[in-house]
C-alpha cells in the first residue's frame, strides 16, 4: 500500500508521456487505421527536443522542433500507408525500426560513438498550491511538469473534439465505415491524414515529455516500448478518451510502481506485464458475446464454439 | 497476379522487380545521409561487403546471424498464407528457446541422437503454444490477433526475463544479460563449418522452408489454407473450416518460430540469456515481407538482411559509421517494398474505400466484425 501511494506522484509524471502518445493514438485509431509506431514517432520527438534543447538551449523552440519533425514523419507515414497502400501494421513495424536506427546513427554521429546526449533545457514545473491541500497526496500532485497538465487537460478537449465537432464526426464516420462515409461527401484520405498529423504532434509531445520533462537527455532507444504501451491504452480504452487516459495513467502507475519495487529487491517482471495482460484482458472479455450468453445460455454456448 | 508475384519459381522477373528497386532505393538513401555526414559512400560500402563477405570469418558471421531469420521468416510468412497476421513471431521465439534451454540443461547425459531432437521439439513445442492462444482467441471470440500476438510478445519477455533471473538464476551472475545453467554438450547443435557457429539449423531451416512451399503450393491442406487467406468467403462456401485451419497454421507458425529460438540456444548461446533476442522476431517479419511472403525467397532475404548485419559490424570499425545505419536502411526497404507490394496497379489518387474493401485483414478494427470471416 505504501509503495502504492508513494508511487502516485512519480507515477502521473512516468505515465504523462504514455497518456500524450495515446492521445495521439486515439486519433488514429478513430480514422480506422491501426498505429503502432506511436512508439517511432516518441522517439523522434525525443531525440529531436534534446538535440534542438542542446543546440540552442531554449527548451520551447526544442518542443516545437520536436512537433514539426513528428507531425511531418507522421504525414510521411500517412502518405505511405494511405496513399500508397502500405499495410499500417508493417509500416508501422518499419517506421519504429527506422525511427531507432535512425536516431542511434545520428547520435552516435553527434556525439562521436557515444551513447547519450545531455541537455541543460528542461520543462518547467507548473505548482497548483490548492491541490496541496488535499490530505495524503497533496504534497505529490501540487508540483507537475507543465506537460502533465497540458496532457490531463486534453483528455476533455479531446473527448469533446471527438463528440462534438465536424472533424470528430468525419473521423468516426470514416474509421466506422469509409463506404459510408464517402457516400455523405467526406474526403476519407484527407480526414485520416489529419489523424496521423495530429497523433505525429501529440507523440512529439510526449517524446519531448520523457526526453525534457523526466530525463533531461536522450540514449538509444530510450522510448524502451513505452509507444507499445500507449497503443495498448488507445486499445484497452477502445479510443474513448477517458477510458484511454485512465489505462494510461494505471500502466504508467505500475511503471513507477516497478522501479519502486526493482529499488527494493522484489521481482518486478509481473508488474511490468501488467498493461500487456490487462488489455487482452479487456480485449477478451469485450469480444465474449454477453448478450447471447445471458439471453440463451444453451444455444450461446455452441455459437461460441463455432 | 497475386499469384505469380508471390511464388518466384512461376515468374522470377516480375517477382524480383519490386524487392530489387526498393533495395537501390534503399541504398540510394543511406548513401545520401553518408554523403551528408561528409563520408564517402564508395568506401562504406566496400567496407560493408568485406564485414559481410570477406573473410572466412565474416561469411561465417552473415549465415549465422541469417539462420535464425529463416525460421522468423518462415513463421511470419506460413501464418500469413493463412490470413493470420502473426505479431507475435518474436515471443514465440523466446519462449521456445527458454523451453529448449531447459530441456537442454535438465536431462543431462542423454546421448546426443536423442537429445538434440527433444531439444528443438520443445523449442517447437514452446512457440506452437505460446501461438496458440491468441489463434484461439481469434477463432473463438474474433479477438484481433494482430494486437493480442504483439501483446503475448511483452509477457513472454517478462516472463522469460523473471525465470533466468528467480527461479534457474546461476549464482555469482550480474550485469545486463544474466543466462541460465550451460546446456549440456548432448544438445549443442553440430557445427557445419568448425570452429564458427554455422550449426546444422542452416540446413534444417531451408528444410522447413521447402516443406512449407510443397505443403502450401502441392498438398490439399496447403490449398484449403490458402484459400481461407485469400478467399475466406469462397473457402466457407466450400465447406473448408476456417477456424481449424487458423489455429492449425499459427501452431505451425509459432513451432517456427520456437524452433528459430532453439537454433539460437543450441547454436550461439549455449544457454538461454535474457534479454534473449532483440528484435530476431520482427526483423524476421521484415525479411519475410521482403519477398512477399514466399517461403522459397525467404533464405536468399535472410542472407540479404544477415549481411548487411554482419557487414555493418566491419563497416563501423573501419569507417566509423554508425552500424546503426543498417537499421534505418532496412527499415526503408521495407516501406518501399510494402508501399509497392499492397499497392498493386491502383493510382494513389483513387479511393480508400474501394481499396479497403480488397483488403479485409488490414481493414478490420473491431473484433466482434471478423467473427465470420
Amino acid at each position: 500500500m505504501e509503495i502504492l501511494l508513494a508511487a502516485l506522484g512519480p507515477g502521473l509524471r512516468t505515465a504523462s508521456p504514455i497518456l500524450l502518445a495515446a492521445l495521439g493514438g486515439i486519433f488514429t485509431q478513430r480514422a480506422g487505421v491501426f498505429n503502432i509506431a506511436l512508439e517511432g514517432y516518441m522517439l523522434v520527438g525525443a531525440f529531436v527536443a534534446v538535440v534542438v534543447g542542446s543546440a540552442t538551449g531554449s527548451v520551447w523552440l526544442a518542443v516545437a522542433a520536436a512537433v514539426v519533425a513528428c507531425t511531418l514523419l507522421a504525414l510521411l507515414m500517412a502518405f505511405v500507408v494511405l496513399s500508397l497502400r502500405g499495410d499500417a501494421v508493417v509500416v508501422g513495424i518499419a517506421v519504429n525500426l527506422l525511427a531507432a536506427g535512425l536516431t542511434a546513427f545520428l547520435l552516435q554521429q553527434i556525439t562521436d560513438g557515444g551513447a547519450f546526449l545531455r541537455t541543460t533545457a528542461s520543462l518547467p514545473n507548473v505548482d497548483l498550491p490548492f491541490l496541496a491541500d488535499i490530505p495524503l497526496v497533496g504534497d505529490l500532485l501540487a508540483s507537475q511538469g507543465i506537460l502533465v497538465w497540458v496532457a490531463l487537460a486534453l483528455v476533455p478537449v479531446i473527448a469533446w473534439v471527438l463528440a462534438r465537432t465536424s472533424l470528430g464526426l468525419r473521423m468516426r464516420a470514416v474509421g466506422e465505415h469509409p463506404e459510408a462515409a464517402v457516400s455523405a461527401g467526406v474526403n476519407v484520405l484527407r480526414t485520416q491524414y489529419i489523424a496521423f498529423g495530429l497523433c505525429g504532434a501529440l507523440c512529439a509531445l510526449a517524446g519531448a515529455q520523457l526526453a525534457l520533462g523526466l530525463l533531461s537527455l536522450f540514449s538509444i532507444n530510450m522510448t524502451a516500448g513505452r509507444g507499445i504501451i500507449a497503443f495498448a491504452a488507445v486499445i484497452f480504452g477502445a479510443a474513448a478518451p477517458r477510458w484511454v487516459a485512465l489505462a494510461a495513467l494505471v500502466f504508467g502507475m505500475a511503471d513507477a510502481v516497478a522501479n519502486r519495487m526493482q529499488a527494493v529487491g522484489l521481482p518486478v517482471q509481473f508488474v511490468l506485464m501488467v498493461p500487456y495482460v490487462l488489455t487482452i484482458a479487456v480485449l477478451l472479455i469485450a469480444a465474449v458475446p454477453w448478450r447471447r450468453l445471458l439471453r440463451l445460455p444453451i444455444r450461446a454456448q455452441t455459437g461460441a464454439e463455432a | 497476379m497475386l499469384e505469380a508475384r508471390s511464388w518466384p519459381l512461376r515468374n522470377i522477373g516480375t517477382a524480383l522487380r519490386g524487392p530489387l528497386i526498393a533495395i537501390l532505393l534503399g541504398f540510394l538513401a543511406a548513401a545520401v545521409l553518408i554523403l551528408l555526414i561528409g563520408k564517402d559512400p564508395l568506401e562504406a560500402a566496400g567496407a560493408l561487403w568485406r564485414g559481410a563477405f570477406g573473410t572466412p570469418n565474416n561469411m561465417a558471421g552473415t549465415l549465422a546471424l541469417a539462420t535464425p531469420l529463416i525460421f522468423s521468416a518462415l513463421a511470419f510468412a506460413v501464418a500469413f498464407r493463412g490470413s493470420m497476421f502473426n505479431a507475435g513471431v518474436e515471443g514465440q521465439l523466446i519462449i521456445g528457446a527458454f523451453l529448449s534451454a531447459y530441456v537442454g540443461f535438465t536431462f543431462d547425459g542423454l546421448p546426443a541422437i536423442v537429445h538434440l531432437p527433444l531439444m528443438l521439439a520443445a523449442g517447437a513445442l514452446g512457440g506452437a503454444l505460446w501461438a496458440l492462444l491468441p489463434a484461439i482467441w481469434r477463432v473463438g471470440l474474433g479477438a484481433n490477433e494482430i494486437v493480442t500476438t504483439l501483446m503475448m510478445n511483452f509477457i513472454a519477455i517478462a516472463l522469460t526475463d523473471y525465470l533466468v533471473l528467480y527461479p534457474f538464476r546461476l549464482p555469482g551472475q550480474s550485469g545486463s544479460a544474466i543466462r541460465t545453467e550451460s546446456i549440456s554438450p548432448s544438445a549443442d547443435l553440430p557445427s557445419l563449418w568448425p570452429p564458427y557457429n554455422v550449426t546444422i539449423a542452416l540446413p534444417l531451416g531451408i528444410l522447413c522452408v521447402v516443406i512449407a512451399w510443397y505443403v502450401l503450393r502441392r498438398s490439399v491442406v496447403g490449398y484449403e489454407v490458402r484459400m481461407v487467406g485469400s478467399a475466406p468467403r469462397f473457402a466457407k462456401t466450400a465447406g473448408i473450416p476456417p477456424g481449424r485451419h487458423m489455429v492449425g497454421v499459427m501452431m505451425v507458425s509459432g513451432a517456427l518460430a520456437g524452433l528459430g529460438g532453439a537454433a539460437q540456444v543450441g547454436g550461439v548461446f549455449n544457454a538461454f540469456v535474457s534479454p534473449f533476442a532483440t528484435g530476431l522476431g520482427f526483423n524476421g517479419v521484415l525479411v519475410a515481407l521482403l519477398v512477399g511472403n514466399a517461403p522459397l525467397g525467404i533464405p536468399f532475404a535472410a542472407v540479404f538482411i544477415g549481411a548487411l548485419q554482419s557487414g555493418a559490424i566491419g563497416m563501423e570499425l573501419t569507417t566509423s559509421i554508425s552500424r546503426y545505419l543498417v537499421a534505418a536502411l532496412t527499415a526503408t526497404i521495407i516501406i518501399f517494398v510494402s508501399a509497392r507490394q499492397f499497392s498493386g496497379r491502383r493510382l494513389p489518387w483513387q479511393t480508400v474505400a474501394r481499396v479497403r474493401s480488397r483488403q479485409p485483414q488490414v481493414e478490420a478494427e473491431v473484433p466482434a466484425d471478423r467473427r465470420d470471416t
